[in-house]
């Protein structure tokens, strides 16, 4: 009985104490990526000296035919350490709009790394910089190693490093006590074997971090561990699968992340841990207590993003998301994405009339498929996930949201979320500035944002008008399903479209649509058709002098028909633009008639003309906006009878207003 | 007199004035209508007989918006350029229109049209020197205090432990900016007055009285000016009322919208004589007692019993 009883507490005790550190734990039965790398990381924050120090054990399995010779490994802290390193000169100190506070710099330093059988490469570390000639830069190192990977080998690596996290202005690093730790470990680059993206032969695909690129990696497993101070609360990638008392004021904690390719964490004493269930999948929110308010509407977007992207593009595989809710002081983490953890941004006192919160939760959770499912090269091609993603955020935010009300919803002011990216694109000086399909670090000239994420979306949308949303979501499950796990480029992405557009529209479209891409992608003209004019005139007998019978007979104009009037109507479109796409021109007659013209977008210029008993009341090129790249729509139609009651709503608005204004004068004169 | 006494005196010589506020009202106009013309043709000339203006009917169409900003904004600019020069000949006109309000006020008599514009003349000169003079004090204190009280909110708030922290520090900010910016503009006004009372020339010497004036007697200054604001500031509070409700999406509203506003503008008009009438009542009583009466007097009730 009492062996019995003993038995029974020890269950209990087994079922009640969290499972620690080593304890096997695993997502999912069968792995969903290659796993390339292993990580299994052991890190201690001091909150004092705002230090990181850790130890890690990585295994990188060679899966190409190549006997690798060298690693080579991201440092991307470095890109804080001083002015010189090629983030800062890019970034002149600051980054989307925030500038680093003074000595707030940041740095990692590998302090040891040995083979598994312990052979020391710590001497042979080499900065490299593949990307520029500034020899200042320290983000990218290579390791020559004295046996190469052999194809199908793996090699064990025991790293240490220390780092200094930089005052947050970009992306990572503390303030206060408030820490978002991304970017923060040597991470291996990576290595792409012939005809993997645009490789003619086995390379190291290891970039400097530069202003505007962001990150590339090998799917794997992360293992980490992480000591912190007993009050913080901690988010990070994965799931929790320990956490234990270290006695001494600190705790550590034991996160575990399978097919993610990379591994963030935040701390802080401050945050209020939320959760709330969507399906399988349990959302987290870290909250700032005097925003804890807000808290419902990241909820709320979160699950609207869920299912949106649930339904429209795939599976979310984790059984987790972590929304990060960063510090005041600290919106430089703010708008960020990692595997299953997202740093969004609210403000105490915004309303939901400005839906700042959702649209960047709805983003960052987005990325959580075109970055973090789909794992392009965000160096090389930052549009295959920044502009692809920007597209879904407006497609969600427009169906949750309204599409005139999904970015602002003021009394008297609204506007959608994608009238907002259009404008981020239209509203550009020079739009020309380079083709969407540049490096980001290429943006030399300005335009990274504004091509790479909004006219992207732009051209998707208008794409997606086009074939039709069906197609287009038939399409982009396919390219989800396909390169899920694994590193698309443009060439494959462009390949679904050209499988599946024939397929449903036929020759509609052409054979494929590299003439779209051509345009859109690797181009940098614009697009503007414009409905030049719009004439209605009466038939009438040609007038003159006619021959008859050898004699000049001079003849008056007549109507063309007693009784019965025919008018010939012209409607004439031009094209302003070098773009040229297909579209369509709708005439509305006088007596309710319409009558809707295709057009195939090429020429210079084009008349309709008709002949019918009635005169023409207005015409519209494209009558469906389906060209929203177009970048001029209030050229795109002409009404004999033009709508001035708008026109004078905002001059008695003007007036009123600039008699307030000059009022103002009284207060001095 | 009471504040409240100088407020009514104000409400009550404002509104005995209808024929003066309307000829405010009407040069307010006459120097707008321009302006709102030439924007109208700056829409004209973008939309031409594009159909998209129909989209803005309901409320401001995002896309519409973007897309004339982004083709028309040159043309916006010029206007806009207009409008600012406008502002500068709205001042002047306004320091005219200053000695003929007094004029009428200090008379206690009824508006005529041949007084009015006799005081306009007047004292058009004189006011314009202290307008001068008042306009450099305005903008350097303006732009000293600005430079100094933001520096200082900005260092405030790195440390700030929160946006709610940040947000009252910029607005306690903000209230210091427009105190000193507030109290020279009630000098200016003062010292119209005592210029017009006093019959008197330079402005340095009336500029001078109009600050002695506003520190002296500044508490029942700077509380009848506050107690005067709370009108434009509910009127305005009532305009935006009528405004959200009525909407402006047709013809008809549109119309009842125009008179709405023009009739907003009339009272914006009245209220600038209410606030000389009760700064004139305030002051001819406060002068009219030695500064000591007014230091004696208790502070707590007696505010408004001075």
């Amino acid at each position: 009985m009492k062996s019995i009883r003993r038995s029974l507490t020890a269950l209990l005790i087994l079922l009640v104490i969290p499972p620690l550190r080593g304890a096997a734990q695993t997502i999912f039965r069968e792995p969903l990526s290659p796993r390339i790398v292993t990580y299994a990381i052991s890190v201690s924050l001091d909150p004092v000296e705002k230090t990181l120090t850790g130890k890690e054990t990585l295994t990188w399995r060679n899966t190409s035919s190549d006997r690798v010779g060298e690693l080579q490994f991201h440092l991307y802290l470095n890109a804080f350490k001083n002015s010189a390193s090629t983030f800062m000169k890019g970034s002149r100190g600051g980054h989307r709009g925030i500038q680093m506070a003074g000595g707030g710099w940041g740095w990692i330093d590998v302090t040891s790394m040995k083979t598994a059988d312990g052979e020391d490469l710590t001497g042979r570390i080499e900065f490299i910089h593949p990307d520029d000639d500034n020899d200042k830069d320290q983000t990218v190192i290579r390791v020559p190693l004295s046996k190469p990977v052999l194809p199908g080998q793996t090699i064990k690596l025991n790293i240490d490093f220390t780092a200094k996290l930089p005052r947050i202005f970009a992306r990572t690093g503390y303030y206060k006590d408030y820490y978002m730790i991304g970017q923060w470990f040597p991470k291996i680059g990576v290595y792409e074997a012939a005809g993997q993206r645009y490789a003619v032969k086995g390379q190291w695909n290891c970039h400097q971090f530069h202003t505007n690129t962001e990150f590339y990696a090998d799917y794997g497993v992360y293992d980490v561990e992480m000591t912190v101070p007993k009050d913080y609360v901690l988010g990070a990638t994965g799931i929790l699968v320990g956490e234990k008392d270290l006695g001494d004021g600190t705790k550590s904690l034991s996160y575990h992340a399978e097919d993610v390719h990379d591994f963030a964490w935040t701390a802080s004493a401050s945050y209020l841990d939320l959760s709330e269930q969507w399906k399988h999948v349990k959302i987290r929110v870290l909250m700032q207590p005097q925003r804890s308010h807000q808290a419902k509407r990241y909820f709320e977007s979160a699950k609207a993003a869920l299912e949106y992207f649930d339904r429209h593009v795939g599976k979310y595989p984790y059984p987790n998301l972590t929304v990060v809710d960063p510090a005041y002081g600290a919106s430089g983490a703010g708008g960020m994405e990692y595997p299953t953890l997202i740093t969004a941004g609210s403000m105490w006192g915004i309303g939901s009339e400005l839906k700042f919160a959702e649209i960047v939760t709805v983003h960052e959770f987005g990325h959580e498929y075109w970055y973090g499912l789909v794992g392009n090269n965000e160096f090389e091609e930052a549009w295959l996930d920044e502009g692809i993603n920007q597209y879904y955020e407006t497609r969600a935010m427009n169906e949750v949201y309204g599409s005139k009300t999904a970015a602002v919803d003021l009394p008297g002011f609204t506007a959608g979320d994608f009238e907002v990216t259009r404008l981020g694109y239209t509203g550009m000086r020079n739009k020309k500035i380079a083709p969407i399909a540049t490096p980001a670090w290429m943006f030399k000239g300005g335009g990274y944002g504004n091509l790479t994420y909004q006219k992207t979306a732009v051209f998707m949308t208008t794409l997606e008008r086009l074939i039709g949303r069906p197609v287009m979501d038939t399409i982009m499950k396919t390219y989800f399903e396909r390169w899920k796990f694994k590193h698309p480029c443009e060439r494959d992405f462009v390949a679904v479209f050209n499988e599946f557009v024939p397929k449903y529209h036929g020759t509609k479209f052409g054979r494929n649509l590299d003439w779209f891409f051509d345009q859109v992608l690797r181009g940098t003209d614009i697009c503007d058709y414009e409905l030049t004019s719009i004439e209605s005139r009466l038939v009438t007998s040609p007038e003159g002098l006619f021959d008859s019978g050898g004699k000049k007979v001079s003849a008056a104009p007549n109507d063309s028909a007693r009784g019965a009037k025919l008018y010939d109507t012209r409607v004439l479109v031009s094209r302003l633009g070098e773009i040229k796409l297909p579209t369509s021109v709708l005439v509305r007659f006088e007596n309710g008639d319409e009558v809707r013209q295709a057009w195939d977008g090429q020429a210079r210029w084009v008349d309709f003309n008709f002949r019918r008993p009635e005169k023409v009341a207005w015409a519209m090129v494209d009558p469906d906006v389906s060209l929203v790249i177009d970048v001029n729509l209030n050229n795109n139609s002409k009404t004999m009878e033009p709508e001035r009651v708008p026109i004078w709503k905002y001059t008695v608005k003007f007036l009123f207003w600039i008699q307030n204004f000059l009022s103002l004068g009284s207060m001095i004169g | 007199m009471s504040i409240l006494q100088a407020f009514s005196t104000g409400f009550r010589r404002a509104t005995s004035e209808p024929k003066m506020v309307f000829v405010l009202y009407l040069l307010n106009l006459i120097l707008a209508i321009p302006l709102a013309l030439a924007f109208r043709s700056v829409l004209l000339t973008a939309f031409g007989s594009s159909m998209a203006p129909a989209a803005m009917m309901e409320s401001l169409d995002f896309t519409v918006f973007q897309d004339f900003m982004n083709f028309h904004y040159a043309n916006l600019q010029t206007v806009l350029g207009q409008v600012l020069s406008v502002f500068v000949l709205s001042m002047i006109v306004q320091t005219f229109l200053a000695g003929g309000i007094l004029t009428v006020l200090q008379d206690q008599a009824k508006y005529t049209s041949a007084d009015f514009f006799k005081g306009c003349g007047a004292y058009f000169f004189r006011f314009f020197r202290l307008f001068l003079l008042f306009g450099l004090i305005l903008v350097l204190t303006a732009v000293v205090v600005a430079v100094v009280v933001f520096a200082l909110a900005e260092g405030l708030t790195e440390n700030a432990s929160s946006e709610v922290t940040e947000l009252w520090i910029r607005l306690v900010a903000f209230v210091l900016f427009l105190l000193p910016v507030m109290l020279i503009m009630m000098a200016g006004d003062y010292a119209k007055i005592h210029m017009v009372l006093h019959d008197q020339r330079s402005a340095f010497r009336m500029c001078g009285k109009g600050f002695a004036f506003v520190v002296r007697r500044f508490l029942p200054a700077i509380a009848l000016e506050l107690l005067m604001l709370l009108v434009p500031v509910l009127l305005f509070a009532v305009y935006l009322v009528l405004d959200l409700s009525i909407g402006m999406t047709s013809g008809p509203t549109i119309a009842v919208m125009f008179v709405i506003q023009q009739l907003y503008m009339m009272l914006r008009a009245w209220t600038r004589v209410f606030f000389l009438a009760g700064e004139l009542a305030l002051y001819r009583n406060l002068q009219s007692r030695p500064f000591a009466a007014f230091d004696a007097a208790p502070v707590a009730p007696g505010i408004d019993k001075v």
